[in-house]
């Protein structure tokens, strides 16, 4: 029934004209029938119907053509009903006052009941507008309920120019808007941002155009700006400029809450990654500091003659091991620069894995010198298509973990073998493991496990992890259910 | 060293030139320095030198570059370093005639070992032993007999050009393609598999542990070597 009532009412209002054609219609055609049934209603209950009428008109019509059925029908209850019949002139005095009740009466009823409809409309359409914008995720979204619910509310071509978050206009229209617009245009939705004031058409201030610009007022400053251009060209009547002032504050709050949003959204990532340059930052210069003091402090001591021989090689050592250190840093912050910057592309060539692995145990010996280190590979083992210098640099680093965080005389065992398509590779080792709060957190950059002794930059495992993944991979840590730290790497093997 | 060997060392860092040599002086080699590129090529160009020292990361002409231009007339060694990152650069030194390669950061004895053994083949390089023997190896190049412990070892036609090829350039760096043009052809260029395979084969039949090869050595993302020296 809504939908009827609805599309009748938007049927007949679309020309004015046929609202008044209606409105005289259906008062004559009344008249016609109640003129009839005179004798048996008495003309004074005529008058009661009539009312009736216009009352019901007043639904369906503006007030001008509720007006003119007021008017008219109480000239014809006066001409046709009143007696003397067929003259305006009124017999009773009484009759005199019922006629004037009844104009009096019938414009009251119209009129109030046009603009009590109009204000449901107007109520109707920002609720439903409201809820749009509430359930608006994002500022696109907000953007596009906005020229929506007005250009069809208001009957309007609309262009929508949004703010930055720095609280700059953004010069090109939001894509939802329904116009296009050119230079002249955008510099008085500029004037009418910057000045927060209406500027355009009907507005004293640059009327030279055919579109009304309206600025969205925010807390700090303007979140925007509305361009409307009535398609019509009507003016808008006061009820309408008040409405429409409604639905800017609403998609100015909304516009608010959702550059909030955003704002917040951006000081959580600025705070991250200040976090993550503090860390970077301290580990780093500890990391550097910590190997340049030794060899400071080593040299100092070497350049002091009396000193032993024995002593003078510990220094030496001192030395060595520091330079180590420092190089190994650099590796890693290189490693993973490359990794970061995006562009690792590696380079596969045929390779034998066990090259690959023995090349890691290679480089190690020193650091695996006190670790018993089983290396276990499968006879039947295909060439796999690898970056040899990333995979060993990725075993490398697992198998340094494992030198530095387990005790010496730890068991270390790599094994290396087939699995259908893939390449599985397991370091296993009997150390004490990982603590079950540290294995979620193992490949995140910058990640020691707490309590661990000093040195290191919780650079390595991420590095692994990142160049096994650029060969489509991946690494698992895991605790051995006989003990001991376990990972294992899958690398699928293409034929 | 009966004679002392002239060698020239190009490198643009102060501290690395003081270190090398130092180094290169207290083995008992004659160094010259020289700082930059164009400097060092003129310095080739107008003295004789038994080996070059050449850092690949020169400031004014890519040392890539210095390198074929010293190549062109000087047929003695030249060994280059470069930074670790760098693997295809060194391959290309390599290949464009570098007789061997050191990454940064290097060890002296490692220094020492390559330039010894670079300049080893060089100046054996025109009578060549025919009989080598390499700890409990002995190679015949004549006769294709290999022994093992005394026991004959079997190669087939392909191992055997392979090893002879290692066995001329022992203690020197040989890249993948090197090996494919010299043994395979020129049509064989970027098909490491072959070379991956062989030598795999090479190293179960005279390496102690294939698993952990002390002869055959693998040179990450560059090719072999042969380890004849230790």
């Amino acid at each position: 029934m809504p939908a009827l009532k609805e599309s009748l009412g938007n049927s007949i209002s679309r020309s004015a004209s046929g609202q008044y054609y209606l409105a005289v219609g259906t008062v004559l055609c009344i008249s016609s029938i109640l003129y009839v049934f005179e004798q048996h209603l008495g003309y004074q209950t005529v008058s009661l119907f009539l009312l009736l009428v216009v009352a019901s008109l007043s639904l369906i019509v503006r007030v001008a053509p509720v007006m003119v059925a007021a008017t008219v029908s109480a000239l014809i209850w006066n001409f046709f009903f009143i007696p003397p019949h067929f003259t305006f002139a009124i017999g009773l005095p009484q009759d005199v006052l019922l006629f004037f009740s009844y104009f009096i009466i019938a414009a009251i009823t119209g009129i109030l009941t046009t603009r009590i409809r109009a204000r449901e409309r107007h109520a109707t359409a920002l609720y439903t507008f409201t809820k749009q914008l509430v359930a608006a995720k994002n500022l696109d979204d907000v953007a596009e309920a906005a020229v929506r619910n007005i250009s069809l509310f208001f009957n309007t071509d609309i262009v929508l120019y949004l703010s930055t978050l720095e609280g700059d206009i953004v010069t090109t229209p939001h894509p939802s808007s329904t116009m296009n617009t050119n230079e002249k245009e955008q510099s008085i939705a500029s004037w009418a941002y910057w000045n927060e004031k209406k500027a355009g058409k009907y507005v004293d201030m640059l009327p030279f155009t055919e579109t009304t610009y309206y600025p969205i007022s925010g807390p700090r400053y303007p979140l925007g700006v509305i361009g409307v251009k009535i398609k019509n060209d009507k003016q808008f009547s006061v009820n309408q400029e008040i409405l429409l002032h409604n639905f800017i504050a609403q998609i100015a709050s909304t516009l608010e809450r959702e550059q909030l949003n955003e704002l917040t959204k951006r000081t959580i990532v600025y705070a991250e990654s200040e976090k993550l340059y503090k860390t970077l930052f301290n580990s780093i210069s500890h990391e550097l500091r910590t190997p340049i003091a030794a060899i400071v402090s080593a040299s100092e001591g070497l350049n002091e003659q009396t000193q032993s021989t024995a002593r003078r090689k510990e220094f030496i050592d001192e030395i060595h091991t520091a330079a180590e250190r420092l190089n190994r840093l650099v590796e890693n912050l290189l490693d993973m620069t490359r990794l970061e910057s995006g562009q690792l592309a590696p380079k596969l060539d045929w390779c034998d894995v066990r090259d690959v692995v023995n090349a890691s145990a290679k480089k190690l010996e020193k650091e695996l010198s006190d670790h018993i280190v089983n290396i276990e590979i499968a006879e039947n083992l295909p060439l796999a298509k690898l970056d040899f210098g990333l995979m060993e640099q990725a075993i490398t680093n697992l198998l340094h973990n494992a030198s530095q965080y387990t005790p010496a005389g730890t068991k270390i065992a790599i094994k290396v073998l087939q699995r259908e398509h893939e390449l599985f590779i397991t370091i296993h080792d009997t150390g004490p493991g990982f603590p079950a709060e540290a294995l979620k957190k193992l490949f995140e950059k910058f990640y020691r496990v707490p309590g661990t002794k000093a040195g290191g930059t919780g650079l390595g495992l991420s590095i692994a992890k990142g160049f096994i993944e650029a060969h489509k991979g991946s690494i698992a840590a895991s605790n051995h259910s006989n003990g001991g730290a376990m990972f294992e790497i899958k690398i699928p093997l293409n034929e | 060293m009966n004679t002392q060997n002239q060698i020239l060392v190009i490198d643009d860092e102060i501290q690395m030139r003081r270190l090398l040599r130092t180094t290169l002086e207290s083995a008992g080699y004659n160094v010259t320095l020289a700082e930059n590129a164009i400097d060092g090529i003129r310095n080739a160009e107008t003295h004789r030198y038994d080996a070059i020292v050449l850092d690949l990361g020169l400031p004014d002409i890519d040392g890539i570059e210095v390198l074929k231009k010293i190549r062109v007339w000087a047929q003695y060694p030249i060994i280059i370093l470069s930074a670790r990152t760098s693997e295809e650069d060194i391959v290309t030194g390599l290949d464009s005639g570098a007789n061997d390669y050191l990454t940064k950061p290097f060890r002296t004895s490692e220094l020492l070992a390559r330039l010894r053994s670079s300049l080893r083949v060089f100046q054996s390089a025109s009578s060549p032993n025919t009989i080598v023997t390499i700890k409990d190896i002995s190679i015949d190049l004549d006769t294709h007999m290999i022994k093992k412990n005394g026991e004959q070892i079997k190669l087939t036609p392909t191992e055997f050009a392979l090893l002879t090829l290692f066995v001329r350039n022992a203690g020197k760096v040989l890249t993948h393609n090197y090996i494919l043009q010299q043994v395979w052809g020129p049509k064989f260029e970027g098909e490491s598999q072959y070379t991956r395979v062989y030598v795999g084969q090479l190293r179960k039949k005279l390496e102690d542990d294939p698993n952990n090869p002390k002869y055959f050595i693998t040179e990450s993302g560059i090719g072999y070597r042969l380890i004849v020296e230790e």
